[in-house]
């Protein structure tokens, strides 16, 4: 039975999620390679069989701010290109079904910011993801909403690509060219900060795109399941929870906070199998 | 049906990679600009290339197919000494003119290529600043309004922070790891090397000069309260934004102010 039951410790050992980490680590080089042959391009010394393309290029966040322009105009926003659009389409087949698995698996900012998180950890052990209150943290989480309109509402306006001069995706993989500005560069800096502190804050608080995506969340294909049944209550899946949805207490996670990371899930932290799950339809 | 992290791990490559070449398939995967700037949708030049669309991934051979522009005068005006011209980047402006206190770089060109070809283009919005000889190139191409004029005498940029810089040369330096050297665009002039210091020294009003500079060359504070008949306003503030507040002609203003700098060293 659920949560009434007492607490019971976890039967086995944790396993982790280490094929999420290999793809994250994988699409982390991948654009750190490109982004640099990007620059030795520009040189004329790039190489012939590794996209040279710029990291705005690359960008599914380009589409999304592009899509006014594009709509009323048919161009793009300057610096984005129609590769992001596409991208942006791909994002959104991936969220209809499975909610932000591009922020918990592609992301290359978001694993960034996962890494220096096990530092954080390791510093603060328990305490490192809960230093900010509840309260106020429940609402500071929409504060990407906000974001995301200003950044839409200014780049239909200006028809320019604001959110380059934040944006901190685009400051990590080019913070040795002149193309950076400093103000990505300062909000990269606070983000590696706060990470120190907090599980991916520019996610939780600040990220666009995330908002964005995290709006699948609310009606995704495959949802992500708690059985009650058989849960027994050990608040595992709040623990690993690097967005600090309480798993525990919902039956079905609609949380728009959630970037399907799957580290809850009974295949990864959860110790009792078949209890907490990504599942397609009804869950048996 | 349960999802486990495999299933997942091959469901997001295969969509996102699976994308990709579809989109390829299809034409649709481009991640370099088409170079198509958007079009004047309305007035006069309804259906021609709008110049507030260049963009810095342009080359100057492209602004020059765009806007029916010679390359000659492209070269003259921003001061491109390379052989290919055509293939000079326009974001290579800000870095190669990187010692001017004045920001010259892709807005400049967009100034440069409505103003050359007469089109309408909003003098209110970004600073972009223009060289000497392209004022004097598009003088010579078509009549200014006065407002133009006026825009132009503030965001010209003046003849004594250029005087020592100019020129994009090739020269040859050589480099480690390259015994023969590299060819690289380094600013030089008739004077020596630029130094920025000095640029301030010359006691020259021009767009980003403030009260405080005008103190600070020696010029007193009721001999400019008289000049523009006010008391004298915060002095941070830019002579050109507040000549815009209260709307006088800063080319004016200019000259006015400049005589009391003049007088003053």
């Amino acid at each position: 039975m659920e949560s009434s039951q007492p607490a019971k410790k976890p039967s086995k050992r944790l396993k982790t999620n280490r094929i999420r980490a290999w793809v994250q680590l994988f699409f982390f080089v991948l654009i750190a390679l490109i982004a640099i042959n990007h620059t030795l391009a520009e040189d004329g010394k790039g190489i012939a069989f590794l996209s040279s393309a710029s990291l705005h290029a690359l960008c599914p966040f380009g589409g999304v701010v592009s899509l006014y322009q594009f709509i009323t105009t048919g161009t793009f926003v300057q610096k984005v290109h129609q590769s992001s659009l596409v991208l942006m389409i791909i994002g959104v087949v991936l969220a209809l079904f499975a909610g932000p698995v591009f922020c918990g698996w592609v992301c290359p900012l978001g694993t960034f910011q996962e890494w220096i998180a096990k530092i954080g950890k390791k510093i603060f052990k328990k305490r490192y993801n809960h230093f900010i209150p509840s309260k106020i943290d429940n609402i500071l989480r929409y504060l990407r909403y906000l974001v995301l309109i200003w950044v839409i509402f200014m780049t239909a306006r200006s028809m320019t690509l604001v959110f380059a001069d934040v944006d901190p995706y685009f400051a990590l993989f080019n913070f040795w060219t002149s193309e950076v500005a400093v103000g990505g560069l300062i909000v990269l800096g606070v983000t590696i900060l706060a990470s120190l502190f907090v599980e991916r804050p520019w996610c939780k608080y600040a990220c666009p795109y995330g908002a964005f995506l995290g709006i699948f969340n609310l009606f995704r294909i495959f949802s992500l399941r708690r059985t009650a049944d058989t849960c027994i209550n050990c608040k595992v899946c709040d623990k690993v929870c690097p967005m600090n949805i309480e798993v525990s207490k919902l039956s079905v996670v609609r949380n728009h906070q959630c970037i399907s990371c799957m580290e809850c899930t009974s295949s990864a932290h959860c110790p009792v199998p078949q209890t907490v799950d990504f599942v397609i339809g009804a869950k048996k | 049906m349960r999802i486990t992290p495999r299933w997942m791990a091959v469901f997001v490559v295969t969509v996102l990679f699976g994308g990709i070449l579809i989109s390829m398939g299809l034409g649709e995967w481009t991640t370099k600009t088409n170079k198509v700037p958007l079009k004047f949708t309305e007035g006069k030049y309804a259906g021609e290339n709008n110049p507030a669309d260049i963009r810095g991934s342009y080359t100057f051979g492209d602004v020059s197919r765009l806007f029916d522009i010679p390359l000659e005068d492209l070269a003259v005006a921003f001061r491109i000494l390379e052989a290919d011209v055509a293939a000079v980047p326009l974001k290579s402006l800000e870095e190669n003119f990187a010692y001017l206190e004045e920001e010259l770089g892709t807005g400049s060109v967009k100034l440069f290529v409505a103003l050359y070809k007469g089109y309408p283009y909003d003098l209110s919005g970004e600073d972009a600043f223009l060289l000497p000889e392209a004022v004097e190139l598009i003088k010579q191409k078509t009549a200014l309004s006065q407002e133009q004029l006026d825009y132009l005498a503030i965001y010209t940029i003046s003849e004594a922070t250029t005087l020592t810089t100019p020129v994009i040369d090739e020269v040859t330096q050589p480099s480690a790891g390259d015994s023969e050297g590299e060819t690289a665009l380094t600013p030089t002039g008739g004077l020596g090397t630029p130094d920025p210091k000095q640029d301030h020294e010359e006691f020259f009003i021009a767009g980003k000069t403030t009260f405080q500079n005008l103190l600070d060359w020696g010029v007193k504070q009721e001999d400019i309260e008289k000049t523009i008949a006010q008391p004298l306003p915060s002095l941070n503030l830019l002579i050109k934004d507040w000549a815009a507040a209260e709307g006088f002609s800063f080319s004016t203003l200019k000259t006015q102010l400049q005589a009391l700098v003049d007088a003053a060293k």
